[in-house]
Parts: C-alpha cells; sequence; structure tokens
C-alpha cells in the first residue's frame, strides 16, 4: 500500500464503522453488554488516528513511501498490545475491565482486524475504483 | 554451364506484415519487386520504393540487387547492394522479410537432383517477354498447397495461411499456425497432401485433435470438414497456387544442372573473428602487436571523426517501428523523395478546422463513430476496457490498430529484451491491465492456480513474497505469460476483434461540428493503400513508443559498417548474439545499467552454463557510489546501479508521491521526474548472485570508461576505443566479439508522424519532457473543439501529470482519469463507475460475461 495521510483516516473510519460495527454488535449480543465493546472499538478508532500520523511520519523515511503488507501487521499488533493493556489497567474511562475478559477482547479486535485487513487487500476496490490511486482516500 | 539469363525458377515466401498471412511466389527470373505496378510483386509500404529491388540470374547465381532503393536491400541483416543469394537465404525490404528457395521439384520425375552440387537449381524455359503475365497452377494435376483458415478465439481475428505442406499446428512459436492458450500441445497436428488430399495427424497430444466433432489420430479433411483443437476451429483446403509470369510448370523442361558458381554467400558470422577474442579472464590492455587478426584498426579520418562527434539528431540514431506492421526495421526509413500520385491526407487538412462538406466531397470514404482509440496496443486497450465497463456499447467505439493483439508490440519488445513467456516483468502485482480494479492481483491467481495443481511449496513462496515484500523479500512481479493471456481474456470478453480494426492514422484535424478527422490509411489483402476518414467525437491516442534508441558511436559505427549481427540493441531482435555465444564463446560487451542490461545478465550468464568460454564487459560511463535523494530518503546503490523494485518509487501509483506530482507545476515535475527516475534495477536474488559470482570467477568485470570508437579491422575483429575521465590513463582498444547497447526505448514526440503533425499544426506546445502537453486528466486540452474531447495515454504522456506514465498502472489510471472526465461531460453512453455498477461488473468479469 502507498497511502495517504487522509486516506488512512478515511479507510479507517469506512472499515470501522461497517465491519466493526458489524463485529461489535454480535460480540455486544454473545456477552449481552454492549458499552463495552463499542467503547473498545472507539477506543481502537480513535487511537488509530494517532497512530496514522506516526506512520505516515516513518514512510517518508522509505524510498518508495509505500507502507509493506508485513508493517500493517506489526501495526495491527501494537494498536491492539495498547489498547488491551491501557484497558486492563483502567486507563480507559467507559470500559469497565471486569467486564473485558482477555478472550472477549482478543476475539473482538483479531476478528475485525483480520477482516478490515483483508477487505482492504482487495475486495475494497471492487467499489471504490479510485481508492487504490489516491492512497487510501474514499471520495 | 552457364543458365541463360532468365531461365531460373525460384520460389519466394513472405509474411504480410500486416495480417501475417504468408504468400508463395514461384516465377522465373527476373523478379523485380517494387511499389510500382509494374514491377513482378507489388510491394505496399511508404516503406518501399517504387523500383526497389531485383533478383537475377547471372553467371549461373541468383543475384540480389538494389534499384537504388532509398531503405535499401538487407541480406542475412546486412545493407547490401548486389549480393548472391543461396537456396534458403532471406532477405528483407522495408517490413517484407523473404525467404527465397531455388524449386528442386522442377525436376522431371526420375530426374535425380545431384545432391552435391550447391547450385543445383532447375530451370524453366524462359518465358516470352511480352506475353501478358498469366496465373497458372503449380501442377495440373495435383493441387499442390494447403490453404488453412481459423479464427483466433482472443482477438476473433480471421486468419488464413497459404503454404506447402506439411503445415505444422501447435502451441510453439517453430509452428506454422501458433495456437495460443495452454490447452494446445507444443506439436498439436499435422496436415500433409497424399494424393491430392489433405490428411491431418494428431502428433500424440493429450487433449486430441477433433474432425467434425470425432477426436481422430489421422484423417482425410475436406474443404467443409471443421478441425477443432483446443478452442481453436479450423479449415482447410488444397489449392493452387498463381505463380504470375510463369509457364505451366507441366511443361517445364528441366536443363542440366549448371556449374557451379562458386561464390561464397555473405555471412556475417564468418565476418566476426571466429575465435573468441579471449577465454577466461578478461585482459583488458591492448593486444599484443604479432597477433595480427587482433590489430586495432587504424585511425579515423579527421572527416569521420567529425563525424561521428557531430550531434545527431533523435532520427538518426533511431530505429523506428514499421508503421505498417509495428515491426522494427532494420534501418531509419527516409521520406520517399518521389512524388507520391496523390497526397493523403489530402490539401483540405492544411486547414486547422475542416468543414464537413469537403469531406463528403473527398470521395474518399467515410466511417463516423462516437468513440476512437488511435494506437491498438496497451493503451488503447485499457481504454476501451474502461468505456465499456462504465457503460459505452461496443457498437459505439472504433479501434485502429497495427497489430491483431493489444500486447503484440510489447510481447515482442520483452522477447527481444529477454523477457521470455516463463520470466517476470517488473510489475506489479496488481497492475492488471486485464482487470480494471486490480484484483484478484496477479500475485494471488498465481497462488490459487499453484494450489489448484498441488503446487503447495510453490503457492506458500508467492505467498510469502506477496506478504512480506518488499522488507522480507524481492518484490513480487507477474509472469510475462500470466499477464499475457490474462489479456486475451480479457480482449474476447469485450469483443476487441469487433471493434479493433487494421488502420494506420497519418493526422488529425476538428471539423465544424464539433468532432474530429482522422485520416487513415489501411492495407487490403491485395496489399493495396486504402484511404478513409474517421469522424469521431472522443478520441483518445496511444501510440507507445516510435521506436529503439541506439546509442550515437554504435549508430554511427553499424551506419558504415552495416554490421547488424555483432552490435545491437538489446531492444532489437538479438538472439544470434547469444546462440553464437553459446556455441563458440566469447567477450561481450554490455552498455548500460537499467533493468534490461540487468536482464541481459541474466540472459548471458544462461548461456555460459552452455558454454564456460564467456565474458562479459560491463562498461558504464561513471560510478555511482550514492543514490538519488529525495527529502529524507536517498535511493539504494548496488554495484554502481540505483535499486528499486519499479521504474519509479511505488508511491508514484497512488501515494503521496502521485499527488506531489499532480499537484507541481511544469519545472517542478521535471526537477521530481529527474530525482525519482533514471537508470534503475530490481533487487532481485539471482541477479545479484550472477553479479557476485562473475566477479569472483572473473568472467564478469564492470569498467568505468567513455566508448570513444567502436570499429572492426581487416579481419572483421570488433574493437572498441575506451577512454577514462582520468587524463593519465591511456586510451585502450579493446577487442569484442559482441556489443549489446542496453540504454532504451526512443521516445521523442517528433518521430511519430500524427503527433509531429498535431502538435505543430495546433501548436498544443510541449511539457517538460518534450512529450504532450496534458491536462490531469489526460485531455489534450488544446485540442478541445465544443463538446469534443482528445485524451491521451502511454509513453507520450510522460511529464504530465503521472510519472508510471507507460506502465500498466499508468495506462490504467490515464483510462480511468479520462473516463470520470467524460461522464462528468456527459458523454453518451456513459453510465459511470459508482460502487455498484463497478461491484456488479467485476462480478460479470468474474463470470467472463460481456461488460
Amino acid at each position: 500500500m502507498t497511502p495517504t495521510l487522509l486516506g488512512r483516516w478515511e479507510t479507517r473510519l469506512l472499515l470501522l464503522a461497517t465491519v466493526g460495527v458489524i463485529v461489535a454488535v454480535v460480540v455486544g449480543l454473545l456477552v449481552k453488554n454492549f458499552a463495552v465493546p463499542f467503547a473498545v472499538l472507539g477506543y481502537v478508532f480513535l487511537f488509530g488516528l494517532v497512530w496514522d500520523v506516526l506512520y505516515q511520519a516513518t514512510i517518508n523515511y522509505r524510498w518508495d513511501r509505500d507502507w509493506p503488507t508485513f508493517f500493517q501487521v506489526l501495526a495491527g499488533i501494537v494498536e491492539g498490545a495498547l489498547v488491551w493493556f491501557l484497558a486492563h489497567d483502567g486507563l480507559l474511562p467507559g470500559v469497565d475491565r471486569t467486564k473485558l475478559p482477555f478472550g472477549v477482547f482478543i476475539g473482538m479486535y483479531a476478528t475485525i482486524w483480520v477482516i478490515t485487513f483483508m477487505i482492504a487487500q482487495g475486495p475494497l476496490r471492487l467499489f471504490l475504483v479510485r481508492w487504490r490511486y489516491q492512497g487510501g482516500e474514499v471520495v | 554451364m552457364q543458365i541463360a539469363p532468365g531461365t531460373l525458377q525460384v520460389r519466394l515466401s513472405w509474411q504480410d506484415p500486416v495480417t501475417s498471412e504468408e504468400t508463395v511466389h514461384l516465377a522465373p527470373l527476373p523478379i523485380t519487386l517494387g511499389r510500382s505496378r509494374e514491377n513482378t510483386i507489388t510491394l505496399n509500404s511508404d516503406a518501399i520504393s517504387r523500383q526497389h529491388a531485383a533478383l537475377e540470374a547471372v553467371d549461373g547465381e541468383v543475384v540480389i540487387a538494389d534499384r537504388g532503393s532509398k531503405n535499401g536491400v538487407y541480406v542475412n541483416r546486412a545493407r547490401v547492394q548486389r549480393v548472391p543469394l543461396k537456396d534458403g537465404d532471406t532477405f528483407q525490404i522495408g517490413p517484407f522479410r523473404f525467404t527465397i528457395e531455388f524449386d528442386l521439384s522442377l525436376h522431371a520425375p526420375g530426374q535425380e537432383p545431384s545432391a552435391s552440387a550447391s547450385l543445383d537449381f532447375a530451370t524453366v524455359p524462359m518465358p516470352e517477354p511480352q506475353t501478358p503475365s498469366g496465373t497458372v497452377g503449380v501442377s495440373s494435376q495435383e493441387k499442390a498447397y494447403i490453404s488453412v483458415q481459423w479464427t483466433d478465439p482472443a482477438s476473433g481475428a480471421q486468419r488464413e495461411i497459404t503454404a506447402k505442406p506439411p503445415i505444422t499446428i501447435g502451441r510453439n512459436r517453430d509452428n506454422m499456425v501458433v495456437l495460443s492458450g495452454t490447452r494446445a500441445s507444443r506439436h498439436h497436428a499435422i496436415l500433409t497432401l497424399e494424393g491430392g488430399q489433405i490428411i491431418v495427424t494428431d502428433q500424440g497430444t493429450s487433449n486430441g485433435t477433433l474432425l467434425n466433432g470425432q477426436r481422430i489420430q489421422r484423417a482425410v479433411v475436406q474443404p467443409t470438414d471443421t478441425i477443432e483443437m483446443s478452442g481453436y476451429r479450423l479449415t482447410a483446403k488444397a489449392v493452387e497456387v498463381s505463380a504470375s509470369g510463369a509457364q505451366p510448370l507441366a511443361a517445364a523442361q528441366p536443363a542440366p544442372a549448371p556449374a557451379s558458381g562458386g561464390w561464397e554467400p555473405v555471412r556475417p558470422t564468418e565476418m566476426i573473428s571466429a575465435e573468441p577474442a579471449q577465454a577466461g579472464l578478461l585482459k583488458l590492455e591492448p593486444r599484443q602487436p604479432d597477433a595480427p587478426q587482433l590489430t586495432p584498426p587504424p585511425p579515423l579520418s579527421p572527416a569521420i571523426q567529425a563525424l561521428s562527434q557531430r550531434q545527431r539528431s533523435p532520427q538518426e540514431s533511431t530505429l523506428i517501428f514499421s508503421h505498417e506492421s509495428g515491426l522494427l526495421l532494420p534501418f531509419v526509413p527516409q521520406p520517399e523523395a518521389e512524388k507520391k500520385e496523390e497526397a493523403f491526407p489530402p490539401p483540405i487538412f492544411q486547414q486547422l478546422v475542416i468543414p464537413l462538406w469537403q469531406l463528403q466531397q473527398s470521395k474518399i470514404a467515410i466511417l463516423e463513430t462516437t468513440y476512437l482509440a488511435i494506437g491498438g496496443g496497451l493503451g488503447s486497450f485499457t481504454w476501451v476496457d474502461h468505456l465499456m465497463i462504465a457503460g459505452v456499447p461496443e457498437q459505439q467505439i472504433v479501434v485502429f490498430a497495427l497489430e491483431p493483439k493489444p500486447h503484440s508490440r510489447y510481447e515482442r519488445l520483452c522477447n527481444y529484451s529477454q523477457i521470455p513467456s516463463h520470466e517476470r516483468l517488473r510489475s506489479n502485482s496488481d497492475a492488471c491491465p486485464d482487470n480494471i480494479w486490480g484484483w484478484p492481483s496477479y500475485g494471488l491467481r498465481e497462488i490459487f492456480r499453484d494450489l489448484g495443481k498441488g503446487k503447495i511449496g510453490s503457492a506458500i513462496k508467492v505467498g510469502a513474497q506477496v506478504f512480506g515484500e518488499p522488507v522480507l523479500t524481492d518484490t513480487y512481479t507477474p509472469r510475462s505469460s500470466d499477464v499475457f493471456n490474462g489479456i486475451d481474456r480479457e480482449a474476447q470478453r469485450i469483443g476487441w476483434g469487433r471493434v479493433s480494426r487494421y488502420g494506420l492514422a497519418r493526422a488529425i484535424r476538428m471539423t465544424d461540428d464539433g468532432r474530429y478527422v482522422v485520416a487513415v490509411t489501411q492495407i487490403n489483402q491485395r496489399q493495396e493503400m486504402t484511404k478513409l476518414f474517421v469522424i469521431a467525437r472522443y478520441v483518445h491516442i496511444a501510440v507507445g513508443y516510435p521506436g529503439i534508441q541506439f546509442l550515437a558511436d554504435l549508430q554511427e559505427y553499424r551506419d558504415r559498417t552495416k554490421d547488424f549481427y555483432a552490435v545491437v540493441n538489446a531492444y532489437e531482435d538479438h538472439h544470434q548474439v547469444y546462440e553464437h555465444l553459446a556455441k563458440r564463446g566469447g567477450v561481450v560487451m554490455v552498455r548500460g545499467r537499467g533493468i534490461v542490461a540487468s536482464r541481459v545478465l541474466q540472459r548471458l550468464s544462461e548461456a555460459r552454463q552452455q558454454n564456460r568460454n564467456i565474458t562479459i564487459l560491463h562498461v558504464i560511463r561513471t560510478p555511482v557510489l550514492a543514490g538519488h535523494r529525495d527529502g529524507h530518503t536517498r535511493r539504494k546503490v548496488e554495484n554502481h546501479t540505483e535499486m528499486q523494485p519499479f521504474n519509479w518509487p511505488k508511491a508514484c501509483a497512488g501515494g503521496v508521491l502521485r499527488r506531489r506530482l499532480e499537484k507541481a507545476d511544469d519545472h517542478t515535475r521535471d526537477r521530481l521526474l529527474n530525482d525519482w527516475g533514471g537508470t534503475t534495477t530490481a533487487k532481485r536474488k539471482d541477479w545479484r548472485q550472477i553479479i557476485r559470482t562473475g566477479q569472483r570467477e572473473g568472467w564478469y568485470q564492470l569498467r568505468f570508461a567513455r566508448v570513444k570508437r567502436v570499429d572492426r579491422n581487416q579481419t572483421g575483429q570488433l574493437f572498441t576505443l575506451l577512454a577514462t575521465d582520468d587524463r593519465n590513463q591511456p586510451e585502450t582498444w579493446t577487442p569484442v566479439d559482441f556489443i549489446i547497447d542496453c540504454t532504451g526505448l526512443e521516445a521523442a514526440l517528433d518521430s511519430n508522424m500524427l503527433l509531429k503533425d498535431m502538435v505543430e499544426s495546433y501548436q498544443l506546445g510541449r511539457n517538460p519532457k518534450g512529450r504532450l502537453r496534458v491536462a490531469n486528466d489526460f485531455e489534450l486540452t488544446g485540442m478541445r473543439n465544443g463538446p469534443g474531447r482528445i485524451y491521451a495515454s502511454g509513453a507520450m504522456t510522460l511529464g504530465g501529470p503521472f510519472a508510471m506514465a507507460d506502465s500498466f498502472i499508468g495506462l490504467q489510471f490515464a483510462a480511468l482519469r479520462s473516463v470520470e472526465a467524460l461522464k462528468k461531460g456527459g458523454a453518451p453512453g456513459l453510465r459511470g463507475l459508482g460502487p455498484l455498477r463497478s461491484f456488479a461488473q467485476w462480478t460479470r468479469w468474474v463470470r467472463g460475461k460481456h461488460p
């Protein structure tokens, strides 16, 4: 991928607002609590916006200004770990850590991440022909 | 005994450069060739003079003579004035390549041709000079030729060849009928004539040969029968071949075999040193004076020096693709000085806006269409693909192409520059000319195909590459055969064969009703040029590279010596170099350091596996220790070559760099393109290994030098005079056997007559790279004519908004941009590419349904 900052943000918003919301609803039904899954989803998105600024600064140090697939995977792990540790330490307002066992968190986070990763790798462009030419920007 | 002039019968065969149809001509000597109708064989092409060449019988020899033509006669790649020919020789005139055979079948039954005499050809009585030529059969009893017709399933084009049996059919290129697609066997079937009947024989294939639906091993074919193999349907019939001017062969009187004329054929192979200059380690000092065959050539006269040093115009150091065939001509065509009977485009084209009534009164056929694509290569193909997927019906689209398949020229250049079908292109996994979405990418397709074949290991390898590139592994690139097969499939799906037709666009003008008229010439089946006006509202121009660029000193050498054998450009057909080296070894000089040089080095190392006596001298002008810089980054350098996976940094395709270039002004674009582009090669494990091994074992040497002159001595040994920037170092004459110029394709706009005329007539100006000035949506805004629009894409737009202009992704991007702009402007038939329509169209792509 060769994203732009706006492209990262727009794609993140688009995928979390669709795939992310659906998965959060399913998890909410399973654990009979919607507040925690949606709060986690919200933090993943908000932290992501900041992460994206950092990533975008990094690619300026790469000749090809690209973002290799391998980096995407590393980024996914780091982002997930940060949210988990903050939630675990009770540092995320609105997330009741007693209602967020590790299994639920990792199940929800991994599902969302894998699905959005796969969609961004290809199927998204079947709907948005221009997406790949404009660094992930949707409009 | 000597043969009386004019009594010799020869068989000439050649391929129509346009239709690839083979023509066979049987006639007594003398035979004249040229554009004028008075010739025995009329050849219709701009590169042919009216009286071009003649074949004559002189002192028992068949001699080919140049009749003062502009562009010359080439025998075995060397330009000749007058040389004897041998049975089976080939010669080239303009885009036509002839094979000459001295027909032995004319011996009377029972008379055995002498096996030993090299000049063992039969004679026929001299025809009455004043008798009008008649068309007669090869034999009154037996039809000696087979005519095969079929439809190319990829392009839908009708194909036909007429040739002497046996006719071989199969997937390999050495067959007379080449079947594309993987289901055909390499040598699939063979057609023979027995007792006047055509026999088809299956060559033991796995998928079989069907005759009228029945699988057969060997069967008689009637003219109404259909032969089927791997998706192709062929019909065959026995025919008589006309031989204008020939006497009925049944009446031919055999004459005794003539005495040998004793001539030696011109063989470029023998002209260069037969022995490798030196085996094993390269020694680059001047040779010992006691080795006479290695004496450097005498110094140049001041006049010749001046000639070689003078600034050459692009025209002079360029080989141009034939307008008629798209094939590379072995010479620089000069415009014919002779005045043509009727100028085309006609004088009304001197106006910038032509009233419609003038076109209608011109008595030239007019074709009207809404959308017109000029070029017919990959640029036109991606544009038409986008148009159709966005909703335009094929009835509103016309394409004028020079070759039957959109990838014909590209594929030929790949083959010449040593990328055969199993090798990989320098292209991204998701730059797919056969799929506007770029998904599934080539990498994904390869993984699925490997899995389907049970090749798990190979699938994992590709998967790891796609996943790990470029950090953990080399960058994935697709196999050229996968790309071409995909394009064939997409061409079939969108009906490319129905919208594309042969035609050369010569000039374009605005019309007074907000459209454009294009003057097109076509060549009909009788080799005659026909003229056509095509009127369209929306025009797309993608004509590609006009030719290949030669280093000036090499072109000067070739002009002077006509040695096309040992001094070659990597983009022309030069397989003889590798074959010669594999057989006999030698020293080869590679000039240039880009991706083509890498591939040529790889090919040389393959030849080295057959013959250890190949040494490589890689000459580049200057050392490169640090790569170009841009912002915080610097391009990596290895072996004095800058490295990047593709021709441009990846983000030029769709990331921050694409946007930066699009927003920049002319001056900045020029600077950015210079920083990002230039000569680079890709980091490939095998290429790096070749260089390392070669340096360690001493058969590869990199040398920084300027080539001051290339010449050969009296024995034909090739030398180059190398100089360095260090004045204290002496210039050295270095003997080599071959020189391969790997410096690139010619991209001067002025080499293309259509573009040059348009840019100059309408004063369009040029972009900083001297090419077409296009807007960010690839419109040639200077050509706007009311609602009419002209767009361009490809190599001729480099210097504009998109760096990867000549790449697959660049053609797709330009196509998408122009189609979006057309949609915005309300062009008819366009329904756009919104999310739902786009997805629906993709599902049609998956199912192979017409858009």
